[in-house]
C-alpha cells in the first residue's frame, strides 16, 4: 500500500476544481484531489456528487470553471500527457460498425500510437481480455460485458502511465469483474497509476490503495483505506442493567452510553479497560466486548450523513498551493 | 496526420456502413444503365438496347444531332437534376448524422480525450463526411462518362469537373447541417435546417433573378446596378452576394464541359432552364442567358466558400468550447 508520506510525485494533483453549469448548478465546488504515482485510487460518491464531472474535466471532455494543478506533471489538457492517459468513460458508445480490432486500431491512432505497435498491442490486449475470437466481429454484435472488456483494452492501447476508468465493471459478470480486478492489480505491479470511479464499494475496497469520497461537489473524505477505516474503529461493550446513572462518567472517559451497551471510538485499550473497571465497580456484568472496524461502505455512509447535516463542512480548506492554470 | 487520417477513414467506414451509401450507388448504376439503353444506328435511335427502334432522319449514329440529344440529357438531367438536386438531397440524408454520431453522449468522450485539438478533429470529421459525397460523385461521373463515351464516341473530359463541383455544391449546404448538428446534437435537426437553408438559398436566388434582372434591350448588363434597384432589390442583391450559390454550379459545369469539347455539347443548359420559367418568351430567354453568361466562377465559388468558411468557423468554435 502506498502511504501519503511516501509520495513525492503525484500522478494527479488537482486543486480547487470547480464546475458551474449554465443555470448556476454547481457540479464541483472546489475539489482538491491527489493521486500518487503507481497507486490505485478510488473515487466514490453518490449519484450527482460530481465524480463523472471531475473525470471528464481531467480528460478535457468538460471545461472546468476553475482548476489548478497538474496531471502527470503538466496542466490539464496537455497534449503530450493526454497521449499517456488511457480512459474508459461511463456508458460509452463505440462505433457499432467497427470490429473490435478496428476500434482498437482507431483509438490508438488517435492516441498517436505508431501503426506497427497498434497491431501487436491490439492482438495482445484482445487475447488478455479473452476477446481474440471476436476481434473481427462488428461491435454491434457484442454483449455489454464484451463492450466493457473492449473498452478496457482501448484504454490500454497507448500503454498509458495513468488509466482513468469510469465504472469499469458496469455490466460485467462476476467472473469478468474478478478478471478486471486482477488486471488492475497487474497494472499496479507494472507501476501504472489507476483512478477508478465506481459505485461498487466492495470491489474498490479490494483493490484501492486510497480513496476519495465526493459529496455534493466537495471531497468529504480522502486518504488511504487504513486511514479512513481507522478513524471509524470502535469498541462496543455489551452490559446488562441500566447504564443511565453512569452516563457522565462514561463520557468523561470518552465513551457514550447506549441502550445495553457502551460505545468507545478508536482502539485505545486503556480507555476500554477504564470503562470496564467502571462498569464492574458499579456491579454491571460484562456480556461481550466487540472490536469493530468499519468497512468502506460504513465510511461512505458516515461521510454522506455528515455532509447532509453540515454540507459545507465537507469542504477541504482552499489551499493556496501554486499550480498551473488549465491548458484549454 | 496519423490522427486526421484515422478520423477520415473512420468517417468513411461509418458512411459505408449505412444502407443509403449502397442505395445511392445502386441508383447511380441504374441511372447509368438507363442512359446506356438509349442507342443510335444508321436509321434513327432506339431504347432498351435496340428493343424499341425509332426511325429518325436527324438522330442517327455519328450525327451532331445525336450528340446534342445526349448533351441535352447530360445538361438537363444528369447535371441539372440528378447531380444538382437528387444526388445532393440523398447525400445530405446520408451525411446529416455524421456529426451528431460523433458528439453523441458516450461516443464523444473517448475521442475528445485523445491528444488531438478539437478544431483538427472537427476539420477531419468534416473532410471525412465529404468523402462520402466524393466517392458517390466519382462513381457516378465515371460510370456515366463511360456510357457517354460509348454513345457519342467521344470522351467528355470536361464532365469530370462534375466530381469536385458536386462536392463543392454539397459542401455549401452541408456546412449549415454541421452547424445545426453541433448546436443541437440531433440528426433530424441537422437535416431539416440544411434542407430549409437550401430552399431559402434557391428562393433568394430566384428573387434576385426576378427583381434584379435587367430587362432593357439596350443595356449591356445582365442585372440592375445597385443604385437602380428598389429597396427589395437592394436587400435581395446584398443577401445574394454573401450567400452560397449552388444554383450556379450546373452552369459552371456546363461551361467546363464545353470548354474541353470541340462543340457546345451542353448547349441547352441555360436555355432549358429559361423555357421552364417562361416558355416561348424569347426576351426572357435572352435575359436568362445573359444572367448565366454573367456568372463569374471565381466570384460565385469565392463568395460561396467565404460563406461556408464563416459557418464552419462558427460550428468549430461551438464544437471546441462545448462541454460533452
Amino acid at each position: 500500500m502506498v502511504e501519503m508520506t511516501e509520495m513525492t510525485n503525484w500522478a494527479v494533483d488537482l486543486i480547487g476544481v470547480r464546475k458551474r453549469y449554465r443555470g448556476g448548478v454547481d457540479a464541483l465546488r472546489g475539489v482538491n484531489i491527489q493521486v500518487g504515482q503507481g497507486e490505485i485510487f478510488g473515487l466514490l460518491g453518490p449519484n450527482g456528487a460530481g465524480k463523472t464531472t471531475l473525470v471528464k474535466i481531467m480528460m478535457t471532455v468538460i471545461r472546468p470553471s476553475n482548476a489548478l494543478g497538474t496531471i502527470l506533471g503538466r496542466p490539464i489538457g496537455n497534449s503530450r500527457k493526454l497521449a499517456r492517459i488511457g480512459y474508459l468513460p461511463e456508458s460509452h458508445r463505440f462505433p457499432p460498425y467497427l470490429t473490435g480490432a478496428q476500434l482498437l486500431n482507431y483509438y490508438a491512432a488517435l492516441a498517436r500510437v505508431p501503426r506497427k505497435l497498434r497491431k501487436s498491442r491490439s492482438g495482445d490486449l484482445l487475447e488478455r481480455m479473452g476477446m481474440s475470437k471476436w476481434a473481427n466481429t462488428t461491435i454491434s454484435k457484442y454483449s455489454k460485458g464484451m463492450m466493457q472488456r473492449l473498452g478496457l483494452a482501448q484504454a490500454l492501447m497507448n500503454d498509458p502511465d495513468l488509466i482513468v476508468l469510469d465504472e469499469p465493471t458496469d455490466g460485467v459478470d462476476p467472473m469478468g469483474r474478478r478478471d478486471i480486478r486482477e488486471l488492475l492489480l497487474d497494472l499496479k505491479k507494472q507501476g501504472k497509476t489507476v483512478l477508478i470511479n465506481s459505485h461498487l464499494l466492495g470491489e474498490l475496497e479490494m483493490v484501492c490503495d486510497r480513496v476519495s469520497i465526493l459529496v455534493d461537489g466537495l471531497v468529504a473524505r480522502q486518504g488511504t483505506l487504513k486511514e479512513l477505516t481507522e478513524q471509524s474503529k470502535e469498541y462496543r461493550i455489551v452490559v446488562d442493567g441500566d447504564l443511565a446513572p453512569l452516563d457522565a462518567q462514561v463520557k468523561s472517559i470518552g465513551g457514550r452510553v447506549m441502550t445495553g451497551a457502551v460505545m468507545l471510538r478508536g482502539h485505545d485499550s486503556e480507555k476500554v479497560n477504564a470503562v470496564i473497571d467502571l462498569l464492574r465497580q458499579n456491579g454491571h456484568l460484562i456480556e461481550s466486548v466487540e472490536k469493530r472496524r468499519f468497512s468502506l461502505e460504513d465510511v461512505f455512509v458516515k461521510a454522506m450523513a455528515s455532509a447532509a447535516t453540515a454540507p459545507n463542512s465537507a469542504a477541504q480548506g482552499q489551499t493556496s498551493r501554486a499550480g498551473s492554470k488549465v491548458n484549454r | 496526420m496519423m490522427q486526421v487520417w484515422a478520423i477520415i477513414v473512420d468517417s468513411f467506414r461509418e458512411a459505408k456502413a449505412k444502407k443509403l451509401f449502397w442505395v445511392l450507388l445502386g441508383i447511380s448504376t441504374l441511372v447509368a444503365a438507363a442512359m446506356s439503353c438509349i442507342g443510335f444506328d444508321e436509321n434513327g435511335f432506339s431504347f432498351f438496347f435496340g428493343a424499341i427502334k425509332v426511325p429518325h432522319p436527324l438522330f442517327q449514329a455519328g450525327t451532331d444531332a445525336a450528340a446534342s440529344f445526349i448533351g441535352a440529357i447530360v445538361s438537363n438531367f444528369l447535371v441539372g437534376t440528378y447531380i444538382g438536386w437528387v444526388g445532393i438531397v440523398i447525400c445530405l440524408v446520408g451525411t446529416a448524422g455524421m456529426f451528431p454520431s460523433l458528439i453523441e453522449t458516450g461516443a464523444v468522450d473517448v475521442v475528445v480525450s485523445k491528444p488531438l485539438p478539437r478544431s483538427l478533429l472537427f476539420l477531419a470529421r468534416y473532410i471525412g463526411s465529404l468523402a462520402f459525397v466524393l466517392v458517390q460523385a466519382t462513381y457516378f461521373v465515371l460510370v456515366t462518362l463511360l456510357v457517354l463515351r460509348w454513345q457519342t464516341n467521344r470522351w467528355l473530359w470536361g464532365y469530370l469537373w462534375a466530381i469536385p463541383l458536386l462536392v463543392l455544391s454539397f459542401s455549401y449546404i452541408y456546412c449549415v447541417c454541421v452547424l445545426a448538428a453541433v448546436w443541437t446534437r440531433r440528426t433530424l435537426a441537422s437535416l431539416v435546417y440544411g434542407l430549409l437553408f437550401w430552399v431559402a438559398v434557391f428562393g433568394m436566388a430566384s428573387l434576385e433573378k426576378f427583381v434584379g434582372a435587367d430587362m432593357r434591350s439596350n443595356s449591356e448588363d445582365a442585372v440592375l446596378k445597385f443604385s437602380e434597384r428598389g429597396s427589395v432589390g437592394k436587400v435581395s442583391h446584398a443577401i445574394h452576394q454573401i450567400s452560397p450559390k449552388p444554383g450556379d454550379i450546373p452552369i459552371i459545369l456546363g461551361r467546363q464541359i464545353n470548354a474541353l469539347d470541340s462543340k457546345d455539347f451542353v448547349m441547352a443548359i441555360t436555355a432549358g432552364d429559361a423555357e421552364l420559367v417562361s416558355a416561348g418568351d424569347l426576351s426572357n430567354i435572352e435575359v436568362e442567358q445573359r444572367i448565366a453568361d454573367s456568372i463569374s466562377p471565381f466570384q460565385s465559388i469565392g463568395s460561396s466558400l467565404a460563406f461556408e468558411l464563416v459557418i464552419l468557423l462558427s460550428a468549430c468554435i461551438i464544437f471546441s468550447r462545448r462541454d460533452f
